[in-house]
Formats: C-alpha cells, structure tokens, sequence
C-alpha cells in the first residue's frame, strides 16, 4: 500500500513483512546549466508539495483521474530529485530492501526502454534501496546522469515525446518490489537480546539506533540522514564575506526575487495572464533531460530471485505546471527556485558521494542521445538561462548522504 | 497544579529530555561538528544552555514550534517527540474540534485496536490504469 505523509509517498508492505516500508520524496533543487561540464550534485531545497489527485476531481485533466496517484506542481525548467527513504529496521543489519523502478512519461530513467512489467537484470531497469540514496537524472553513462527538469508536455522536449514520438502519460510512474520476506529474514535476521547485550559491552559506542538504518549489501549507513528543508521566505545565508541583501534574499514569494532563475518561466505574479490561461488549460508537464551531473546507479548485488516480484505497488506522479497550481488545488505555489549562477555567486556547497563498495551501471545509450532541453530550446528559439559555473566549493561527504545546505 | 499533574509533568521533563539527549549524542557520534549542543541549539534557534537544561529535565519540554523544529533536526518524527512531551500538535487538535463528535467516537474505537488493523484505515494513495 502507497500511503501520502508530509509530502512522501510511503510505500509499504505488511503482507510481506513488518519492515517492508520505505518512503520517498522528490527534492525541489536548481537546474544546473547543459554545457559540456559535468555539475556536482546541487542541494536540496525542500520537497515538492504533493497532493492526492482524487481531492481534485473536478480542476484536473479527466485522465489524471484515470490514472489515479497523486500531483506536484513544478515551474517550467524546475529541476528536480528523487530522495528515497528507507526506514530503520531497529537490531537488524539493513533496512528492508526495495527493487524501485522509475520511469518518466512510461520511459524508464534508467534503460530508455518503455515500462514493463517485472524486474530485469540483463539492462537493469530499477534502483535498489538502501544503497541507491537519489536518483537526480536519466542514467546516459557510466557514473553520469542528465538531470529531471520539467517541459510542458506536448513541446517535444520531454523524453517520452523524443523516444516515443507522442505526449500520452508525462509525469513520473514508479512501481516497487520488495525483497522477499524469508530473504530478508535469513540475510538479515534479528539480532536475540542476548547477542545484543554482548555487542553493547563489547561495543558500548555501538547504538542499536544504527543498525537496520540502511546498509546491508548494498552499503551501510544510508536513509537516516535528517532534511533541513528551507521553509518558505527564509532566505540564503549572505555571501561569503559581505553582508546580506534584503533584495535579493528577503522573502522570495512575496517579491520574487529569485525569479531571474528558470528564464522561460514566469512566477504567477510576473506571468500574464495569457501564460496562466495557457498552463490551465493545459497543466500537464513532463520531465526532459538538462544539464550533466556526476552520479552513479548502482547494480544490484542481490540474486534477481530474491526480489517478491508477486508483490508490487505502483504510483502514477502528475506534474503540474505550477502557474495551474492555484486553479487546481486553491493553494498558492511553492516560489521557484534560485538559479544555479545564483546559488553559486553565494559560494554555497555542492556534494559529492561517492561509495567504492558498489559497481555502477554503464548507461544507457538510448538516454544518451536524447536532446537536452537547451539544445531543444535553443532551436526553437527560447533559449533557457544557461550559465556555466566554475569552481564550486563541493563538500565530499562518502557513507553520509546529506545534501541540504545549512540554511 | 495537583500532586498527580506534577508527577505527570515531571515524568514528560525526564523522558523528553532523555530521549532527545540520547538521539542528538546518537548523531553526534556520526557527525561531531553538525549535532553539538551549541550547533543543534542554534539551528533550532534556541540558547544552548536552555537545550542543555531540556535535555537534564531541568526544564519542561519547550513549545510546539521548537519541539517541531528539533524533530527536525534530530531527523526524529515531530508527532512523537510532541507526544513525549505530553503534547498533540494544534494541527491535530484542529482536526478534531471540526468535527469533535465523530473523531472523539473514532479515536475511542481505535485506542485497543492493533496496528495493523489501524493501518488498514489509513488513506491509501489510488492507483488506477495506465
């Protein structure tokens, strides 16, 4: 069962399993330019408001009802991450592990092939959680992806259209398979009170709190990393070595002021009125393929068969373009991002994370040739900001996954 | 306030204060600089000595907002660490004054039942064909 709490879609399984939970979020983040560089992973800026879209029956497209799932809204050219969350399984070794695949418009992120059903090895098409902490991007090579950044659907920019030649689904679907129950419990089993008394003298630092956290195969210590989302109108610390400005960080969603980021979208307030009537008439945005980011998907290290493909849950995620928000659901949005070029001027972190223990996936070469949404928007003539950055301070933090800036 | 009142208030000092000193030196092990008394305090925008005095049960548990802004923090679940303080969130609270009757009735009915049962109450995301 997929249940919705505080903007996370938690997914669990108590048929199979007492453990089998995991959540999932998607992290509002910038859109880092599309040059020939290879970007860092940006930060997180807090997760995307989601909503179930049956509360909105009646201001949503017919087949959103259709498919059922729930809705986020997203400015044109938002990017955007997918954070997964594995619950600590307290005197265990791991977290319950979950194969998740991911696809965007019907198009898995990581193969490029159309959705199908089950899990496969020979072109893995899923992530594995705990080990894969996010998923920025469409995985085009070993060790790099091409970041989620949202189109209106229907421009031709968004992967489903390149590949599929049609704009049918937009949004993201995942679907996810946990491990079997008495795979779990033989790879992983409860550690008696016995045992645990002994490793607590003979560890007295060791704190059950860890164990179970993440880890297990596919790495230890992951999916307990607490998030520091910036709440609304809490601006960026000052540049480094100058005093703040009220202008350009004071409160964004009353003046906008971060506005300059995502060229071609508008802030509701700064959108005419033609740009509103054109997103609620048609709210559906699907996600393209922006600039390079250093990233690696890791391969399974589990045996297909230990995956219970018999058991699976699956959520269709509407993307809506944030100018319809309102229409839709009554709320104002989220104000858009910062742009990188912004960001950066402030010397603020990027990350890195890297874990030597796991193989990453080589890619997929059908991604690899889709066109990016700047060298798409460049010939039609609406060229996004795309500002390439240098030398940006990047905090490595191995075995720690923690991308939110200290707001 | 009565003896029982005190002991109750006394008892929520002590297991708030504990509870969140435990999972702050928890995290601290991981990441000595970011979960310091001082470093913790100040992302929660509170003195460190008043977070010091929470954590030894010198102080009662502090209001919603800061308890919510710790749950945070301390990547801990705001809905529990409010209960620990002997608290429900005002948003809680608003649901049921809308409709008193019938979430009085409900919570009632559900107080013995297992979790499992309850689980089955809990809105489910739908899914449909695509």
């Amino acid at each position: 069962m997929i249940s919705l709490e505080h903007n996370e879609l938690v997914i669990s399984f108590p048929e199979v399993h007492e453990l089998a939970r995991v959540g999932l979020n998607f992290q509002r983040t910038l859109r880092i330019p599309d040059n020939d560089q290879v970007y860092p992973l940006p930060p997180g800026l807090g997760s995307f408001p989601l909503v179930h879209v049956d509360d909105y029956k009646d201001n949503v497209p017919s087949n959103w009802i259709e498919h059922g799932g729930v809705v986020l809204p997203m400015y044109q050219s938002e990017a955007m991450w997918i954070c997964f969350n594995p619950r600590p399984a307290p005197g265990r070794a791991s977290a319950y592990p979950f194969a998740i695949k991911i696809s965007t418009g019907k198009i898995d992120a990581i193969t490029g092939e159309e959705l199908k059903k089950g899990l496969h090895r020979n072109k893995q098409d899923y992530v594995v959680v705990p080990g894969q902490p996010w998923l920025d991007g469409y995985c085009v090579k070993k060790g790099i992806i091409r970041q989620f950044v949202a189109m209106p659907l229907g421009q031709g920019y968004s992967a489903e259209e390149q590949i599929t030649k049609k704009a049918e689904f937009g949004g993201i679907q995942i679907v996810v398979y946990p491990l079997k129950a008495e795979v779990y419990d033989r790879l992983y089993p409860e550690i008696a009170i016995d045992q645990l008394r002994d490793r607590l003298r003979s560890n007295p630092d060791d704190s059950p709190w860890d164990w179970g956290a993440g880890g297990g195969a596919m790495g230890a210590g992951f999916g307990s990393a607490p998030i520091y989302p910036m709440s609304a109108g809490s601006g960026f610390p000052p540049p480094q070595g100058g005093p703040a400005s009220s202008a350009a960080f004071g409160s964004a969603s009353s003046t906008g002021s971060w506005g300059a980021s995502p060229a071609a979208a508008p802030l509701p307030q700064q959108a005419s009125a033609k740009q509103v009537a054109k997103a609620i008439a048609a709210p559906d945005m699907g996600i393209a393929p922006g600039g390079r980011m250093k990233q690696d998907i890791y391969k399974d290290t589990f045996n297909l068969d230990d995956w219970d493909t018999e058991n699976c849950s699956r959520c269709f995620i509407h993307l809506a373009n944030s100018l319809a928000w309102k229409n839709i659901t009554g709320a104002v949005p989220p104000h858009a991002p910062p742009s990188a070029s912004l960001y950066a001027s402030h010397g603020l972190p990027w990350y890195d994370y890297y874990d030597g223990d796991l193989d990453a996936l080589s890619g997929s070469g059908k991604l690899a040739n889709l066109k990016s949404v700047q060298e798409l928007s460049q010939k039609k003539g609406e060229p996004i900001d795309n500002k390439p950055l240098k030398n940006l301070p990047v905090v490595n933090q191995p075995q720690k996954p923690v991308r939110e800036g200290d707001f | 306030m009565t003896s029982v009142e005190c002991v109750v208030y006394a008892t929520h000092m002590s297991e708030f204060g504990d509870y969140i000193k435990a999972r702050r030196e928890q995290l601290q092990k991981q990441d000595a600089a970011a979960f310091s008394l001082r470093k913790v305090a100040a992302q929660v925008q509170i003195e460190p000595s008043y977070l010091s005095k929470i954590e030894r049960g010198l102080q009662p548990p502090p209001g919603e907002a800061t308890i919510v802004s710790l749950a945070l923090a301390l990547g801990e679940d705001p809905d529990v660490l409010l209960a620990l303080a002997g608290k429900v969130s005002e948003e809680l609270k608003k649901i049921i004054q809308q409709r008193p009757k019938l979430f009085g009735q409900l919570i009632r009915q559900l107080k013995d039942m297992p979790d499992h049962a309850v689980l089955h109450l809990v809105r489910e995301v739908r899914d449909g064909n695509w």
